[in-house]
């Protein structure tokens, strides 16, 4: 008798509990995400929607111009299925489909003959500050709604990880850092994961920020002395700075690390370094020595380059300025070259070098051949977007925004067309439109891969094990 | 026929319920009255989402229905009478199913077994983190066993019957949690869980006999003393009632380190004073490193931090989630910008009166920087200035007092603990005694400076002669603290 009554009080619970459609004022019917205006590519998942202000068992159909698929309103949500949404974006490409409910429309979106490259890896982290607890390195598949955990903090000890980094895209070929006891960068490549420890005599920290050569020999790294701090007024939060840093390139051939006078002095910070897809060039980030925390809003890092020798791995002896921070105002960050070497796209903020916890911090597009800047401001929201990747086939970049509650990032991807247009941002679609709305972790450092990476959390569990000395293992 | 079969039987039901109830009295006033601090605690950190993605969850992982049920379960641990009712009640039941299977082989004696299995599990929940899922498993389990034994019974034709149950089991109920229990009741923990509730919940004279109680020297409650007295404006009068150690008596420790219950009590000074990313940042760290990431109490902090903030989108994500829950979603509804009431309102006004207008970059454990830029925007926060200045006092550094006296309070006639620091400072700088007379200190205090002065010129800095009559004053503490 007990257990039919708690039963019944479960039921009632969940009945009363979960969503009841609540009508607005107007009758009308809103939905989110919005992704109106929106250029997807004809292999992304389904874009489920959260719809407020429809009954429950309302159809809501996609509209094409020859074929259309619908789905029901259940508690609030719309969960289209998926063969038949892939069935119908791949008859659709080029086409502008039209999403509407009861006759009127909500959205309408453009399906792209363009794909995106199938695999997305990113960190998911809470907003904790300077310290972290249960972080993981998980891949998703954008055609579907499956994920992988690549490494968490379960199989780690918790340990700190971060920035998977694909090389120009390939499954094949990426790398990461995991840190502590038995930490290091490990690489994937030529079917094998390996740890390697990239931190020098002379560098206080291991590597930080990094980049792939396109041969899959090289990676060019900074290593950043970060300090964290509290920022006092309104939504501020955060100013991350760096005490110092330097440059390096790694040779996973031969375990050596490079550096050159003009990327390790004192006079000057080096961060996020990237390489041109021709491998002649490393791009990064250069401001002139301050004194920190006092002046760091006259903190202003400008893009340069320095020339690069695969045959030798040495660095060049002169540095050319791509974008004066003097000149142009505000300071560059995570600066990503397009796979045709042709843009760079980079982060604008008013000063600083941690974009995500600058609200104002901008994507910003750099013709390399004419040195125009184009601000796109159809990228723009009310909080930062940053740490940006491109797909493989330079038609699709993926970045990280906080636009919306300011606190929690979202990966947001928007298609650049062969001329350089971009289009409208559209939010990372999920089986369940509402998980956004309900989970308390970022998605961080969003890295595109045109392939699944070839190892497992299990794989990553077991090199780190192999390398923590006995004594140190939990 | 053995006519004492029906009699042996009766006799051990009565045996068995008997039993059963007088463990679910126990248990009961124990949870109720004696440890409730802790189950409160565990419903404040976590949060049952009425939505259907978190809730299909359940079915992806192992102990489903355990977990589903016990998270159900927990969010009425906010009650302290239905905590212990169902807590009670779970833990008899273990026993009274322990008893259940075990009963038809050892008859009268399966109470034992019954009883410590009872006793392991009641440790385990005085645990600060044990879920009641945990227990729940075991009781699904054991029930499980039970219904396996019944149906064998039946003939072996039953066995595929009894494997589904038996796989249905582990599905539902898990493998159980077989950490081995540790300890058992601390009611020092509780204690300190007690306070930060009866703050939570404004009981301040609760909250203020309950500190009385407690034993001097420890640093957890001499920070929720001095809170109350910062809240109360009477941190003067009250500072060295009892001992103070340095900076760590006033703002509680937010570091890799602190456990996550600490971590996230650091926010309320914060919150007070007006410092809304100092107390972002402990609040944000504590719901973090709590054992779910998540609660229903740190979410509404955070909600309330953003609201004063004026990040309303920031504050929906928040009232989002607490809109999923049953026992928050009115409060939630309450302080959305479109419902928000009169009270909440009016509540939004004062906390953002003092609020900081200008910026600052300091480190995450610059305490001292933080007060300053709070008063350097309004020198008329009382909290933040008395924090202030009763950490120059605890540091022993009665130059910065001075200065920081001058600099944010210069009318304020000195009383109480700032009065007799004043006299430390003068007697350091020899400010003639006319000068000293004319600062507005009450002639009691001079008196008894004078006093001091004298008897620890006679006693040759012995501390044990003075403590009686001046253990005390900031010129005691001044002199033999260890604590700076």
């Amino acid at each position: 008798m007990r257990s039919r009554f708690c039963l019944l009080l479960l039921l009632a619970a969940l009945l009363t509990g979960c969503d009841r459609p609540s009508s607005s004022a107007d009758g009308s019917v809103a939905c989110w995400p919005d992704y109106d205006g929106a250029v997807v590519p004809c292999n992304i998942a389904p874009l489920n929607i959260c719809v407020d202000g429809a009954r429950s068992g309302s159809m809501v159909t996609v509209t094409a111009a020859e074929g259309s698929l619908s789905a029901r309103v259940r508690f609030g949500r719309v969960r289209f299925p998926e063969r038949r949404w892939h069935r119908l974006l791949a008859a659709a490409k080029g086409d502008t489909l039209r999403v509407g409910i009861g006759g009127s429309e909500l959205f309408s979106f453009f399906v792209s003959p363009d794909s995106i490259d199938a695999y997305l890896t990113y960190r998911l982290i809470a907003p904790s500050y300077e310290v972290w607890d249960d972080v993981a390195i998980v891949e998703r598949c954008l055609e579907d709604f499956g994920e992988r955990i690549l490494s968490d903090g379960a199989h780690t000890d918790n340990a700190c990880m971060n920035c998977h980094t694909h090389a120009f895209g390939r499954g094949d070929l990426s790398f990461f850092h995991l840190r502590g006891a038995g930490g290091g960068t490990l690489v994937s490549r030529d079917g094998r994961l390996q740890r390697f420890t990239l931190q020098a005599d002379s560098m206080p920290v291991a590597a930080t920020y990094g980049d792939w050569h396109p041969s899959g020999r090289y990676a060019v790294f900074s290593w950043n002395c970060v300090v964290p701090a509290l920022r006092a007024q309104g939504s501020r939060r955060m100013e991350v700075y760096d005490t110092a840093s330097d440059l390096l390139v790694a040779d996973f051939d031969t375990g050596a690390l490079r550096t050159a006078p003009l990327v390790s002095g004192t006079d000057a910070f080096e961060t996020f370094p990237t390489f041109s897809p021709d491998g002649r060039w490393i791009y990064f980030c250069r401001a002139p020595f301050t004194a920190l925390p006092d002046s760091v809003e006259q903190l202003h890092y400008s893009l340069v380059r320095i020339a690069f020798d695969a045959a030798t791995g040495c660095l060049g002896d002169t540095l050319e300025t791509v974008w004066d921070a003097d000149a142009q105002g505000g300071s560059a960050s995570f600066p990503k070259l397009s796979p045709d070497g042709r843009r760079l796209l980079f982060c604008r903020s008013d000063f600083g070098t941690f974009p995500i916890w600058h609200r104002e911090t901008t994507l910003q597009m750099l013709n390399l051949a004419t040195g125009c800047v184009d601000s796109l401001p159809q990228l723009a929201g009310d909080a930062s977007s940053s740490y940006h990747s491109w797909s493989s086939d330079g038609r699709w970049i993926a970045f990280a925004s906080k636009r919306g509650d300011g606190q929690y990032g979202r990966v947001y991807f928007a298609h650049v067309a062969a001329d350089g247009t971009v289009s409208t941002p559209f939010l990372l679609p999920q089986r369940d439109a509402q998980h956004d709305r309900l989970f308390l972790k970022s998605y961080n450092i969003p890295d595109l891969g045109s392939s699944p990476v070839p190892f497992s959390v299990r794989d990553v569990q077991r090199l780190r094990r192999d390398a923590t000395p006995p004594a140190s293992r939990r | 026929m053995n006519t004492n079969q029906p009699t042996v039987g009766r006799r051990l039901r009565r045996a068995e319920w008997g039993s059963a109830l007088l463990v679910a009295l126990l248990l009961f006033v124990f949870f109720r009255f004696c440890y409730s601090a802790h189950l409160v605690h565990r419903e404040q950190f976590s949060l049952f989402l009425l939505a259907p993605e978190p809730l299909t969850a359940y079915a992806r992982h192992p102990a489903s229905l355990a977990r589903l049920l016990g998270d159900f379960l927990t969010q009425f641990f906010c009650f302290p009478t239905a905590a212990a009712v169902i807590l009670a009640l779970t833990l008899t039941l273990v026993g009274v199913a322990t008893f259940r299977l075990l009963s038809r082989w050892l008859r009268g004696w399966a109470l034992l077994p019954a009883a410590a299995l009872v006793a392991v599990e009641f440790v385990r929940q005085c645990g600060l983190t044990y879920p009641l899922s945990s227990s729940l498993q075991l009781l699904g389990l054991l029930l499980a066993a039970d219904a396996l034994v019944r149906l064998l019974r039946r003939g072996w034709r039953r066995v595929l019957l009894c494997l589904l149950l038996a796989a249905g089991s582990v599905w539902l109920f898990g493998w159980g949690d077989w950490s081995r229990p540790k300890g058992g009741p601390d009611f020092r923990v509780e204690q300190m869980l007690a306070a930060d509730q009866d703050w939570h919940a404004g009981r301040v004279e609760a909250l203020q006999r309950r500190l009385d109680r407690q034993p001097a020297g420890d640093t957890y409650f001499a920070c929720w003393r001095n809170l109350l007295s910062v809240a109360r404006g009477r941190l003067g009068e009250t500072l060295l009632d009892g001992p103070q150690e340095g900076l760590n008596s006033l703002f509680l420790p937010v570091n890799p380190t602190t456990p996550y219950a600490v971590l996230y009590a650091a926010n309320e000074a914060w919150f007070l004073m007006g410092d809304m990313t100092n107390a972002e940042h402990a609040a944000m760290l504590g719901m973090v490193f709590s054992p779910s990431a998540q609660g229903a109490r740190p979410l509404m902090r955070l909600a309330e931090i953003s609201l004063v903030n004026g990040d309303e989108a920031a504050a929906d994500k928040y009232l989002d989630l607490l809109s999923h829950t049953l026992l928050y979603r009115r409060w939630a509804a309450d302080r959305r910008a479109a419902s928000r009431t009169p009270e909440v309102e009016r509540w939004l006004r004062l906390k953002r009166s003092l609020l900081v207008q200008t910026d600052c970059v300091r480190a995450t454990i610059d305490p001292l920087r933080s007060l300053r830029h709070l008063l350097d925007n309004h020198p008329e926060n009382p909290f933040a200035l008395d924090y202030l200045l009763a950490a120059d006092l605890l540091n022993r550094d009665v130059e910065t007092f001075a200065d920081d006296y001058r600099r944010y309070c210069p009318q304020r006639r000195p009383d109480g603990v700032w009065a007799e620091a004043w006299l430390v400072y003068y007697n350091a700088h020899s400010v003639p005694p006319r000068e000293v007379a004319a600062s507005g200190i009450d002639g009691e205090v001079l008196r008894a400076f004078d006093d001091y002065v004298r008897q620890w010129k006679t006693a040759g800095g012995n501390a044990s002669s003075l403590r009686d009559r001046f253990g005390r004053t900031y010129w005691y503490y001044f002199h033999f603290s260890d604590h700076a």
